[in-house]
């Protein structure tokens, strides 16, 4: 029994490994002989056929992705430090604003308050409202505040 | 895992991949994409597969499940052009007739044989996956693979040895008359 054949009776039984199959099948296909196995094996190795730089190809959509997610992520973050940026600076904007509002707001108090004891003091003193008439005739008037 | 890691370690299954998920879309266009496809779906899950104690089943697993969506999705559909270039190409260089009679009545046997039968012998004689690889997809115990691979492949010995004895005699007969 040639090794072609033990290695065919082998292969009947499933008893070969992935290997030996390989290079069993390789052994058949080019073999002289026109073993009825040429045209199955045959068969298997077209069926196997995969499209020429398939995996370059798969290689290259898996970079395009891996970069995707990068830019994808690197656009996130200058987004998020743009708006981070806008954040501080109207914040800053508005706290400048409301100091501003508020130092306008005290000054103006200070001017009323000045303004208010300014015409108070020019007022004439009003006129007591409670008075005590001791004593009234035609001559004299004897008034107590 | 890194790109190079992925390169090394997971595309390479796309050799065996292929042929398997051409069979359920027979399409080489929809076969390339829905590889790629599947190949996208195991890079945004490279931690886990970090993590995973069995790289192989679990790559296994998911192409099973993926082609089970296939599957379901796949409306029934003639072969493509280019396959049917790629798969007769061969025979018209060789410009024999003999040929591709021979790839027919292959694929025809092949076909028609039951379905586990089909199932194990193409992931095994066509794809080249390992025993481990074909009990994760199929299910089967080991021991049961291998008498089940063996009594496929000698079922298809002979059938195709039936084909080709007919064909001789047709062939005699057609040279006698």
């Amino acid at each position: 029994m040639t090794l072609l054949e033990n290695m065919l009776g082998k292969y009947y039984k499933a008893e070969t490994s992935l290997e030996e199959e390989k290079e069993l099948k390789s052994a058949v296909i080019n073999d002289a002989e026109q073993l009825v196995e040429q045209k199955i094996f045959s068969f298997y190795q077209e069926e196997a056929a995969v499209p020429q730089g398939l995996e370059s190809d798969l290689f290259a959509a898996i970079e395009k992705e891996s970069n995707k997610k990068k830019g994808t992520r690197r656009r996130l973050y200058s987004i998020i430090s743009a708006t981070a940026m806008v954040v501080i600076v109207l914040s800053v904007f508005l706290d400048v604003k409301t100091k501003k509002k508020t130092k306008l707001e005290d000054q103006f108090f200070v001017m009323e308050q000045a303004l208010f004891q300014v015409s108070e003091s020019l007022q004439p003193t009003q006129e007591q409202d409670e008075m005590l008439v001791l004593w009234v005739d035609d001559d004299v008037e004897i008034i107590i505040n | 895992m890194t790109t190079d890691e992925f390169k090394n370690k997971v595309l390479p299954y796309s050799v065996k991949l292929y042929p398997m998920l051409f069979r359920i879309l027979k399409n080489e266009e929809e076969t390339r994409d829905a590889l790629q496809e599947l190949m996208l779906r195991l890079w945004k899950r490279k931690k886990e597969l970090d993590n995973c104690s069995n790289q192989s089943g679990y790559i296994i697993t998911m192409a099973r499940n993926y082609s089970f969506d296939l599957l379901k999705k796949k409306k029934p559909e003639l072969m493509d052009d280019a396959h049917e270039y790629r798969l007769f190409n061969k025979e018209a260089e060789e410009t024999s007739q003999d040929v591709k009679e021979k790839f027919y009545e292959v694929r025809k046997v092949i076909d028609n044989l039951p379905e586990r039968y089909r199932t194990v012998i193409q992931l095994r004689d066509i794809d080249g996956f390992s025993f481990e690889e074909i009990k994760q997809m199929t299910g089967y115990e080991i021991a049961n693979l291998r008498v089940i691979l063996s009594r496929a492949r000698q079922k298809v010995k002979q059938e195709v040895e039936k084909i080709y004895n007919y064909d001789t005699t047709g062939k005699y007969a057609r040279e006698i008359l």
